[in-house]
């Protein structure tokens, strides 16, 4: 592949990266993408002559005109001014894409492509983000490099006036030799130093942001079920949702030997008392801060260190709830870094142990969930005698409910008892998704009266309102009940689709005890072994990794690994002196295994098979040098290779050391026959080669006849 | 322009706190990083020399090569460029080496103007290159002494009148030059034209021989050079004596041409006779390194018996500028 043309497929790689990072987090709509990608795509046949001529310049200075008026009027309308920065810059680059005559052009291309990856920081955090700046760490220095290089040859090829200088640009640009596949292979293995190198800047920049400038990023997901209210069915009905929304790590997984590959870790969200007959909402929104006891957020009382710790990583979600484990008495929440000053995060707790969190980084959460093993905890919760009727509401029209209560509970002689006798009962019917139309009848009585099949919110809004008929302060909550393994980030991922609903019924002298009457096959989602499951499950615990280590990374992560550095060395200098210390003691935080490391030794090894490659064609390939021949001095050039062959053929070839005047040289003061010819000969090509001085057609004939004589041809 | 983009990057990491940001400013720096190294890199085991011309002339330009050698095993060397440097005189053009494959080596030859006759110091190569990235420019010096004697600048002169002017004592004297006949055969020495040398002689003899023509006519032409300093010599006379003996230097050449033997005279040497058929190559050399003396307690010019022509400094007063207004 010729210069010219590897310089353009790198060029539009890079803008391609470059733009397509501005489409990631939704700020431009779909039409716009489309016009985007048909202007970079047909940018691509903009070349040749086209582009020198005035009026294709003047008419894209005139379009990017017109555009710049109508983005403004746009906004003074009242469209989002980023949509319209980001249409701008976008077609400023198709601009440029279209206008390449120069390496001043694709030098504005490659600063446009880094701007945009700079402004698609402000628009996802998603992982998507992290492999479109892989791809710029291994473009940039391609882009970088070729880049220069087509300056210097414009620079050393002048194309001045004199268009024998300008046809000499484009045949060097038009030459396979400069650069090639080896040339790219090389440049990317460059990328491997370069990607440690910027690992090891972003750790080591002090994270003192001013924070005037941040930009909430990327779009939260929508998980139904923990906003405001939730309508029976809403749900149920994600099962086969995979998008993964969290992540937990319970205890004594730090070394997990052989975890299972699926368990059913319930991870609480939020509750709700009020149910109309097709919808539970809340009777009180109001919520009071959580009390901070450094970073620690007591729920229930302060932890201890006896308490089981679950590690927790919870996605930006649209409803900033706190997900927490069964009998979890208190979170531990890091504080936000801002200016270098920690500053707690407001946690808030409102009636049903609905808790939620201020996001204003919209970069989700990682929090430590602190769980007793002692059951009289649960008595330390109390319930507010003003405030039990709120969990004992009825909706009205629900009496063949009651009586089937009753019916179910006879001769039960507590709460609990009835409790799991409706539980069982319940637990008989049949988990399905298919709903049928309930006709006039409120759809929790058809459901136990005709039915008897449904999903988790029939269950446990048929469960709650039952135990509310017996007088028993019930409450449905939502949450999420599943985990699978993910072998790679050493977690348990708990995704939409796990989203379920289950009761909390106050128990005398027992506190809230939870019950979940959906039947134990409640459809379990499909679950993949091959290598696209393992692949997703890679997939995701980069994503996490991304998450928590570089987007969220901040000044307490800095200081623990300045710690653990520390140690580190410490250690290594006691091992040194005779004494024995764990190098581990005071590591980092993270004790999830990352795949990082894996990641960069899997691109270093393809790195290292592609160079091996070329190395070889490279070694069977010969060698040809970088030949740069003026117009004018062709023929001059064609006779001296002549010459070199004739003198080759007679035993006496230019050693790769010598230049030609000393070759020539030498075969004169070693007597050579035709030496002075071969003089003659080599110093007027030198001159026409290097000093510019055009050979008349005679004086060649000429000196080609003197070649005859130092080479006969044979007869 | 990268710069100022990464420091925008960087203030604008530093002022949201964005990690994102911070991930992009790594990236940047590393470049920057990057850059430097690679850039020291093309420059290690990079060997220069060249090739100097056999005759240069002041004001005329000469082609020197310059062979650039890479001695890395893996690595090619791009965009170098090479500055020969010379002592006392500036060193306007460069040599451009786009790429040098990994153990090879690369020629390339630029045109020098020297200023001035003389003894040219060149002393050492300056190789510099921006590459990867054109950000910084790194450069090396490589100590390499060489001397280049230029000539004086030729000039365009009216060919001197010279009678066959031998005396008796001359007749013995073989009539060397540039006519058709073969005068004999001699051993080659510095200067001879190339196309003079007898091949199969040379090879019979094992060493280089050349033809000698008999010349059309059997003149000989002595220049007489004045290079005596008058007191209070100013720029002007320095500059006129540079031109007497760019002057006396192309009588010579025209001389020879037309088959003259060709010697010089000044008041502290003279120069080797040059014979018809022979280069120039003698007395040009003897004229680049000439040099002015003092006229006080100077010998007197030499009065040669036969032919002679003198050349000697006409200073022009250089005229002091005048402001003009109005």
């Amino acid at each position: 592949m010729s210069f010219a043309s590897l310089h353009k497929w790198v060029t539009f790689l890079m803008a391609g990266l470059g733009l397509g990072s501005l489409f990631l987090g939704g700020e431009l709509t779909l039409p716009v993408r489309i016009v985007i990608l048909f202007a970079y795509l047909a940018s691509m046949l903009a070349e040749g002559s086209r582009v020198h001529e005035p009026g294709w310049q003047r008419g894209w200075n005139i379009a990017l005109l017109a555009l710049l008026g109508l983005e403004l009027v746009r906004g003074v309308l009242g469209e989002p001014p980023l949509a319209l920065a980001l249409e701008f810059t976008a077609a400023l680059q198709i601009s440029r894409l279209a206008n390449r005559r120069a390496a001043a052009e694709h030098q504005q291309i490659a600063i446009l492509a880094f701007l945009h990856l700079c402004a698609a920081t402000v628009l996802s955090t998603e992982l998507a983000y992290g492999a479109a700046f892989l791809g710029f760490v291994v473009v940039a220095p391609w882009m970088l490099a070729l880049t220069h290089l087509r300056s210097e040859i414009e620079g050393h090829y002048p194309g001045d006036p004199d268009p024998k200088r300008a046809a000499d640009v484009r045949r060097v640009l038009a030459s396979k030799r400069v650069v090639g596949g080896a040339f790219l292979a090389g440049t990317a293995a460059l990328s491997v130093p370069l990607f440690v190198m910027t690992a090891a800047l972003f750790v080591a920049f002090p994270r003192v942001g001013l924070g005037w400038l941040s930009f909430g990023r990327g779009s939260p997901t929508h998980v139904a079920g923990f906003g405001g209210d939730v309508t029976l069915g809403q749900v149920g009905l994600v099962r086969d949702d995979p998008t993964i929304v969290l992540r937990v790590i319970p205890p004594g997984l730090e070394a997990p030997s052989d975890p299972a590959p699926h368990v059913a870790i319930r991870m609480r969200g939020t509750s709700f008392d009020h149910y109309d007959g097709t919808r539970w909402s809340r009777t009180r929104r109001e919520a009071l801060p959580l009390p901070r006891e450094d970073d620690d957020y007591p729920i229930v009382r302060s932890p201890r260190s006896s308490d089981a710790r679950w590690e927790i990583i919870l996605d930006h979600l649209e409803d900033s709830v706190i997900f927490l484990p069964d009998r979890a008495i208190a979170v531990r929440v890091p504080p936000r870094v801002q200016s270098g000053i920690e500053i707690g995060r407001r946690l808030v707790g409102a009636r049903g142990l609905d808790i939620r969190y201020e996001d204003p980084d919209a970069l989700g959460l990682r929090y430590t969930a602190y769980v007793s093993a002692d059951p009289r905890d649960a008595l330390l919760t109390r319930i507010d005698p003003d405030e039990i009727r709120e969990d004992l509401q009825l909706p009205e029209g629900h009496e063949v409910i009651a009586d089937l209560a009753r019916a179910w509970t006879e001769g039960a002689r507590s709460d609990r008892e009835r409790a799991e006798r409706i539980e069982a009962r319940l637990r008989g019917f049949e988990y399905s998704l298919e709903m049928r139309d309930p006709g006039d009848r409120p759809p929790l009585v058809a459901f136990v009266t005709e039915w008897r099949r449904g999903h988790c919110e029939y269950f446990s809004t048929a469960m709650a309102i039952m135990l509310r008929t017996l007088g028993i302060p019930t409450r449905n909550v939502t949450g999420l009940l599943g985990g699978r393994w993910n072998q790679y980030g050493g977690y348990y991922s708990l995704t939409h689709g796990d989203a379920h609903s289950w009761v909390e019924a106050w128990i005398d002298g027992e506190g809230w005890v939870t019950f979940d009457p959906t039947p134990s096959g409640r459809g379990e989602l499909g679950i993949g072994a091959g290598l696209l499951d393992a692949l997703a499950q890679a997939l995701d615990a980069m994503r996490t990794s991304w998450e928590d280590d570089v987007v969220s990374f901040d000044l307490n992560e800095q200081r623990d690994i300045g710690r653990w550095i520390w140690h580190r060395f410490r250690s290594l200098r006691s091992e040194g002196a005779g004494g024995v210390e764990s190098a581990m003691r005071g590591g980092p935080a993270s004790v999830r295994p990352s795949l990082w490391p894996h990641a960069l030794a899997a691109l270093a090894l393809a790195f290292a098979v592609v160079l091996g490659a070329r190395v070889l064609r490279s070694r069977r390939a010969a060698r040809a040098k970088v030949e740069q021949i003026p117009e004018s001095a062709r023929e001059a050039v064609a006779l001296y290779r002549e010459l070199e062959r004739a003198l080759a053929a007679r035993g006496h070839a230019r050693p790769a050391s010598w230049t030609p005047r000393e070759h020539a040289e030498a075969l004169l003061a070693r007597g050579i026959a035709g030496a002075d010819g071969v003089l003659e000969i080599t110093e007027r090509y030198i001159e026409a080669r290097y000093g510019g001085v055009a050979i008349e057609a005679a004086e060649i004939a000429r000196l080609r006849a003197r070649m005859r004589e130092i080479a006969p041809r044979p007869e | 322009m990268f710069v100022l983009v990464t420091l925008g990057v960087g203030a604008a990491a530093v002022n949201t706190g964005n990690n994102l940001l911070y991930l992009v400013l790594g990236l940047m720096l590393s470049l920057i990083v990057l850059s430097g190294v690679l850039s020291d890199l093309v420059l290690w085991s990079i060997r220069a020399r060249r090739a100097l011309p056999a005759r240069a002339f002041a004001g005329s330009p000469c082609v020197i090569e310059l062979a650039l050698a890479n001695d890395k095993r893996w690595l090619p060397s791009f965009s170098i460029e090479v500055e020969d440097q010379a002592e006392a005189e500036h060193t306007d053009r460069r040599c451009y080496f786009l790429k040098v494959a990994a153990r090879a080596e690369q020629v390339a030859a630029y045109r020098r103007t020297p200023s001035r006759r003389g003894v040219l110091v060149l002393s050492r190569f300056r190789l510099s290159t921006r590459y990867p990235f054109g950000m910084f420019e790194k450069w090396r010096l490589i100590e390499d002494r060489a001397e280049l004697l230029v000539y004086p600048a030729l000039v365009p002169v009216v060919a001197p009148e010279i009678e066959d002017s031998l005396s008796a004592d001359d007749r013995g004297l073989v009539r060397r030059g540039h006519g058709p006949e073969v005068a004999g055969l001699r051993e080659h020495r510095d200067g001879d034209d190339a196309r003079a040398i007898h091949w199969r002689r040379t090879a019979a003899l094992g060493k280089l021989v050349v033809r000698e023509r008999e010349r059309e006519s059997g003149s000989r032409l002595t220049i007489v050079l004045d290079t005596a300093r008058p007191d209070g010599a100013d720029e002007a006379w320095h500059i006129a004596l540079e031109l007497a003996i760019s002057r006396a230097a192309s009588l010579a050449d025209r001389a020879l041409r037309r088959g003259a033997a060709v010697d010089f005279v000044a008041r502290n040497g003279a120069s080797p006779i040059v014979l018809p058929g022979w280069p120039p190559d003698p007395i040009f050399r003897w004229l680049a390194r000439i040099s002015a003396i003092a006229s006080a307690g100077a010998p007197p010019l030499p009065s040669p018996r036969g032919a002679s022509l003198l050349v000697a400094p006409d200073p022009v007063p250089i005229e002091p500028r005048r402001e003009t207004g109005s």
